[in-house]
């Protein structure tokens, strides 16, 4: 029958699916002695560089987002004072430009055996939320508006109706 | 020297009787580590990961099962981690397809084997066999690799897999039926 032949086939073929050996060979005993020495353990860089990727790019984005906001944010009455009088800021009180915050992630380094998994390393974060007062904006120089009046034409008077009584008894005459 | 006689000198801090133990079941380890994840690179890690997990729970190792059972174990819930993991499963996405096949062909026509037709007809047989094993439900498929990766017995498989030695057996009897299954309706059918 086909049966037969097709299932030395399927078990040859699952054989040589898990066939083989650790590449490192002899090597293999002295991996991993020398792991259970350095006291490493079991490897989860994989997972470490799939966490921390996304998070550091989220807490630039964050930061980002909380400069722009800080800028945006100011309430009307500290910004229309100085907008209004259109005076620059005395030297005394300028500030020195923003520093940007600087995120250093450091790279994934591969599947090196016995690496500490990878850190993400803020070095440096200046920031100061007063920093953003130095980048108010101008106020613009805006035209008032004056529309010419529209002519409107008055309208004759409506002479007023007169209503009237009904005659009651005639109604209830014809119903009669 | 038994591996039970090992795992006491490796307690009591021997590391060359645990070396030994490395030595005496890596292979097995990497199988069934290459079963569960089908990358050798991937086996390989998975499979040192497993010692070294052994290692640090040989305090909990009581000899109820044999060690080779109790780290078979060990490698299979290892393995099975890495599986799940995302990296695993994209390498597997884009891993190369080895070239045995045409190396198989190649020998076939080197030792006078069959015809290039019977040949070419073999292999592709061995592919769809390939395919639909990779096909197959996880259940299934691990069982199949297991048990014919020629380390292991019914009981090992079983403990591995924490299922019944009865279910294992008809996990792989039913991968074979659903595998024939799949190569009738690839049109293999008149093969063989």
């Amino acid at each position: 029958m086909w049966d037969e032949p097709v299932n030395d086939v399927i078990d040859e073929v699952a054989r040589g699916m898990t066939e083989g050996s650790p590449a490192s060979g002899a090597d293999f005993r002295r991996r991993v002695l020398a792991r259970i020495e350095s006291g490493g353990a079991p490897r989860r860089t994989w997972r470490a560089a799939f966490v921390l990727s996304p998070l550091a790019a989220a807490a630039a984005i964050v930061i980002a987002v909380i400069v722009t906001r800080g800028a945006h944010d100011r309430s009307p009455e500290q910004v229309a004072p100085q907008a209004a009088q259109n005076v620059p800021l005395p030297k005394e009180t300028r500030r020195e430009p923003v520093v940007p915050a600087v995120v250093v992630a450091r790279p994934f380094q591969g599947r090196v055996r016995g690496a500490e998994s990878p850190a993400l390393h803020l070095d440096t974060l200046q920031l100061d939320a007063n920093d953003v007062a130095s980048i108010a904006v101008a106020p613009l120089a805006v035209d008032a508006l004056a529309p010419d009046p529209i002519p409107i034409e008055r309208l004759d008077a409506i002479p007023p109706i007169v209503v009237a009584p009904l005659d009651i008894t005639d109604t209830q005459r014809r119903f009669e | 020297m038994s591996d039970v006689d090992l795992v006491t000198r490796a307690r009591q801090g021997d590391p060359a009787a645990f070396g030994e133990l490395v030595d005496r079941h890596r292979a097995a380890v990497y199988r069934a580590a290459l079963a569960a994840l089908g990358s050798p690179a991937d086996a390989e890690d998975a499979a040192q990961d497993a010692f070294l997990l052994a290692y640090r729970r040989l305090h909990s190792f009581r000899g109820e099962a044999s060690f080779k059972t109790w780290l078979l174990t060990i490698t299979w819930h290892q393995a099975i981690n890495r599986r799940r993991s995302l990296t695993s499963v994209l390498r597997r996405m884009v891993a190369p397809k080895t070239g045995d096949e045409a190396e198989v062909q190649m020998a076939n026509v080197a030792a006078g084997g069959p015809s290039p037709e019977q040949a070419a007809a073999q292999d592709q047989l061995r592919r769809g066999v390939r395919d639909a094993i990779r096909a197959l439900s996880p259940k299934l498929r691990d069982a199949l690799l297991l048990a014919q990766a020629g380390e292991y017995s019914y009981d090992e498989i079983g403990a591995m897999l924490g299922t019944p030695t009865g279910a294992i057996k008809w996990r792989v009897s039913e991968a074979r039926r659903v595998i024939r299954k799949r190569l009738r309706e690839r049109g293999h059918g008149d093969v063989g």
